[in-house]
């Protein structure tokens, strides 16, 4: 069978604007108990400052960090908090230009590949909103007798590691990179866009912006 | 060694052209049978259902409204239209009766009749208050048991399926074994079904003489004086202190059989009076079953459908649907276990079983008892329970609430789970508002206008708090045995036996996704089919397009043992006009 072009959208950054630690304030405001608020509240007030540090360059430990704040919460609560996180945070925020593209990819044949750096729960409500979706890539968190240890499972989305399970997944699913495209915006997403033969940088950080400038890629910028 | 390797049962083949006599068919758990039963099997021979007739309503009549308004016909009507009155009436025929009274209430020549047609009875009436009046729970528990075994023995071959609960097992800690222990109470003591069912007897009797004694008259006459004062009414006015003796007496009568069945209940290991009949009722069956073939279905404690008649189908407040409602409220303390398990049953789960066991039964491979329940299955935890009911009052009060208090407070006010005596716990919350209102009544008269306006309102308050507390105190008391008192789950392996050839009648209890379930249809289904109750509201009223009458049918056959010349009385109504032909 012929291999087939994908194309990748990185979440953040060409559909939403706000990461991981907006996600982990919210659980942490609806924890189980006031108690358990507080608690998880002050957690989140210790982490924001390094993983809005790490966010530039360290995006898996900035994540990792963010959802630790998850740690003691059950599957249900996790789960139905997305659903409520979804419904009154994202599904308005979501970027009218991202949604046209990932349109156009559709329309020009393109599967569509997302990858996330929130929650399964809330990537997986992110992907039925936008229609037919091939694959959603997004972290999980890791949960023993139905409570989240506050750990996230392997590939933890946001970093390089991206880049290298793209090629995996590609290979597993005979997919054409070299005819294939891919939308992100932030730094450690370089291995991502190089994966590709159709990278674009969409309002690309620092990081991103001067190596799509060096490698020539197509930059775009947009705000809603 | 016996076989009990999983066989395939055809539900269909077995249960085509026979001929049910159904109890408690307009109950919970009898109507949605009842349904199904018509929606699935149309190959049903006939069911007979049995009814009582209630205040002005005939049988025929409730069964009519039943038809009508239940939305748990609401399938069958949008399924046969204006063709539904012709179809019902060629399946059931409503027998007015109760199975309370030997022969079931119903004319010989009836009983006759029925004798010699039945296959199958499903005995799914009782009373499932938790600590009713005993005489009550006796006769619609036990007596009507005993009544029904005794008219399915009469008949030429008919089996029994008799509806239980898994709560028979009292008040007990562990695995509950799937098997019939009537000669050993929970307490581990020896139990003689029948000496117990004449000592009760007895005793409701003698209770019932007590009235006429010295001691009640005296009680029940200061009572009237006391009721008289109360009222501003002078003692001279006899018609109203007769009314009141009338009322006392009653009452008097009632408070001593609820102290009996509660020491009886005690005694032995029960929690209340429903599970202690239920288990005497069980007793009772398999002393006096002779060679009746029999099966007993102990459910647990049955809840909203997962789908049929309709998603989140339920009726009436004596399950999960008061505590779950608490939820709701700025009720706090939770007193419960966080890892006993809650087991619950999805009603149309608990039809498919005894549709299964039924044709089983029929087959003459059934088990003597099935415990239809989750808690070995598919666990949920009171934990887990109180959180998803937290979590759907949230989602709902914030979707739904005008009310920004409770959209952005109530929706988080989390109930926490604490041990049962938590210092503030409901009693003492109870106790706490009755002291400040008393505390309150008892200032003196002269405080300055402002102040004194203050205080009445904070009595106010507190006299209503205390009495919203100590309803909620009794409501978590007599759930006491499913949420803190009793850690035990129930075996329930023998349904696993039969493989129905029909896949929409499966047991399928571990692919319950429990937060699917409580939160996108029980939780839904109780706030609409259930709470409005609990705020005095109606349910909302199903209006069919096609009002579904019951139909004369052909007269069956007069059974050779009816009397020649005899004039039937037209006790069987509905589908046969003509009784015992």
């Amino acid at each position: 069978m012929e291999a087939r072009p994908v194309a990748f959208f990185r979440v953040e950054g060409t559909l939403l604007a706000r990461g991981a630690l907006r996600a982990s304030a919210f659980f942490a405001v609806n924890a189980r108990g006031f108690r358990e608020r507080a608690l998880k509240l002050g957690q989140v007030a210790a982490i924001a400052p390094f993983a809005l540090a790490l966010g530039q360059n360290d995006r898996t430990t900035a994540n990792r960090a963010a959802y630790m704040v998850c740690r003691g919460m059950s599957e249900d609560r996790i789960a139905l908090l997305s659903e409520e996180y979804f419904e009154e945070s994202i599904r308005d925020s979501l970027m009218e230009s991202g949604i046209r593209l990932i349109e156009r990819s559709r329309d020009q044949g393109f599967a569509i590949v997302l990858l996330s750096e929130a929650l399964s729960f809330i990537a997986e409500r992110i992907a039925a909103h936008l229609g037919p979706v091939e694959h959603l890539l997004a972290n999980r968190l890791e949960l023993k007798s139905d409570l989240a240890t506050g750990r996230l499972l392997d590939p933890v989305v946001g970093g390089f590691e991206t880049g290298r399970w793209v090629r995996s997944f590609a290979a597993e699913r005979n997919i054409d990179l070299p005819r294939s495209r891919a939308y992100a915006a932030n730094g450690p997403d370089l291995m991502l866009l190089a994966a590709v033969g159709e990278p674009c940088a969409v309002n690309p950080d620092f990081t991103l912006r001067r190596a799509a400038k060096e490698a020539d890629w197509p930059v775009v910028y947009y705000d809603a | 060694m016996p076989d009990h390797s999983p066989r395939a049962v055809p539900i269909r083949e077995t249960l085509a052209g026979k001929r049910i006599l159904l109890t408690g068919a307009t109950g919970f758990l009898g109507q949605v049978w009842l349904a199904m039963l018509l929606t699935r099997l149309p190959e049903i021979g006939r069911i007979f259902v049995l009814v009582r007739p209630k205040g002005t309503q005939t049988a025929r009549d409730r069964v009519e409204e039943m038809v009508n308004h239940s939305p748990v016909f609401a399938p069958l009507h949008e399924a046969h239209g204006a063709g539904l009155s012709a179809y019902v009436s060629d399946h059931i025929e409503v027998l007015e009766g109760d199975a309370v009274r030997s022969g079931l209430g119903l004319d010989a020549g009836i009983q006759a009749h029925l004798h010699q047609r039945l296959d199958l009875v499903v005995h799914c009436a009782g009373l499932i208050d938790f600590n009713p009046d005993l005489r009550k729970a006796i006769a619609n528990n036990v007596d009507a048991t005993l009544n029904v075994a005794a008219f399915t023995r009469a008949c030429n071959d008919a089996a029994l399926v008799h509806i239980s609960t898994c709560y028979v097992a009292g008040s007990r800690q562990g695995l509950v074994k799937e098997a019939l222990t009537p000669t050993e109470a929970p307490t581990g003591d020896a139990f003689d079904p029948r000496a117990e069912y004449a000592e009760i007897r007895a005793e409701i009797a003698a209770g019932c003489e007590a009235l006429l004694s010295d001691a009640a008259r005296a009680e029940i006459a200061e009572r009237v004086v006391r009721g008289m004062e109360k009222r501003g009414i002078p003692p001279e006015v006899t018609a109203v202190a007769e009314n009141l003796k009338i009322g006392y007496e009653k009452r008097w009568l009632k408070e001593r059989m609820k102290e009996l069945g509660t020491a009886h209940a005690t005694r032995w290991g029960f929690r209340n009076i429903y599970t202690y009949s239920k288990f005497l009722a069980e007793g009772m069956l398999l002393a006096e079953a002779g060679d009746l073939r029999l099966t007993i279905i102990r459910p647990s404690i049955i809840e909203s459908a997962l789908d049929f008649p309709l998603p989140g189908w339920n009726q009436g407040l004596n399950a999960s649907a008061p505590i779950v409602h608490l939820g709701g409220t700025w009720f706090r303390f939770f007193p419960s276990r966080r890892a006993l398990v809650f087991d619950v049953i999805p009603v149309d789960l608990t039809c498919n079983a005894m549709t299964t066991a039924a044709a089983a039964l029929l087959l003459g491979e059934h088990a003597p008892v099935y415990q239809i329940a989750t808690s070995t299955r598919n666990p949920l935890t009171m934990d887990r329970m109180v959180d998803m009911t937290m979590l759907g009052h949230r989602r709902w009060l914030r979707r739904n609430s005008e009310s920004w208090l409770d959209r952005q407070v109530k929706s988080r006010w989390d109930p926490v789970v604490v041990e049962p005596d938590h210092p503030l716990r409901m009693e003492n919350l109870a106790r706490g508002a009755g002291f400040l209102a008393g505390l309150i009544e008892r200032l003196p008269a002269d405080l300055p206008q402002p102040v004194r306006e203050l205080t009445e309102r904070i009595g106010a308050m507190a006299k209503n708090s205390g009495f919203v507390f100590d309803q909620i105190d009794r409501i978590l008391k007599a759930f006491g045995p499913f949420i803190y008192d009793d850690h035990y789950t129930f075996e329930a392996i023998a349904i696993d036996r039969h493989q129905p050839v029909e896949p929409e009648f499966a047991f399928a209890t571990e692919s319950i996704e429990w937060r699917d379930y409580w939160v996108n249809i029980h939780m839904p289904g109780l706030r609409r089919w259930v709470w409005p109750t609990i705020n005095g509201h109606e349910i909302e009223p199903q209006e069919p397009e096609h009002r579904f009458r019951l139909q004369a049918r052909t007269p069956a056959p007069r059974p050779a043992s009816s009397r020649p010349g005899a004039q039937p009385r037209r006790q069987v109504l509905g589908g046969a006009r003509q009784s015992a032909q």
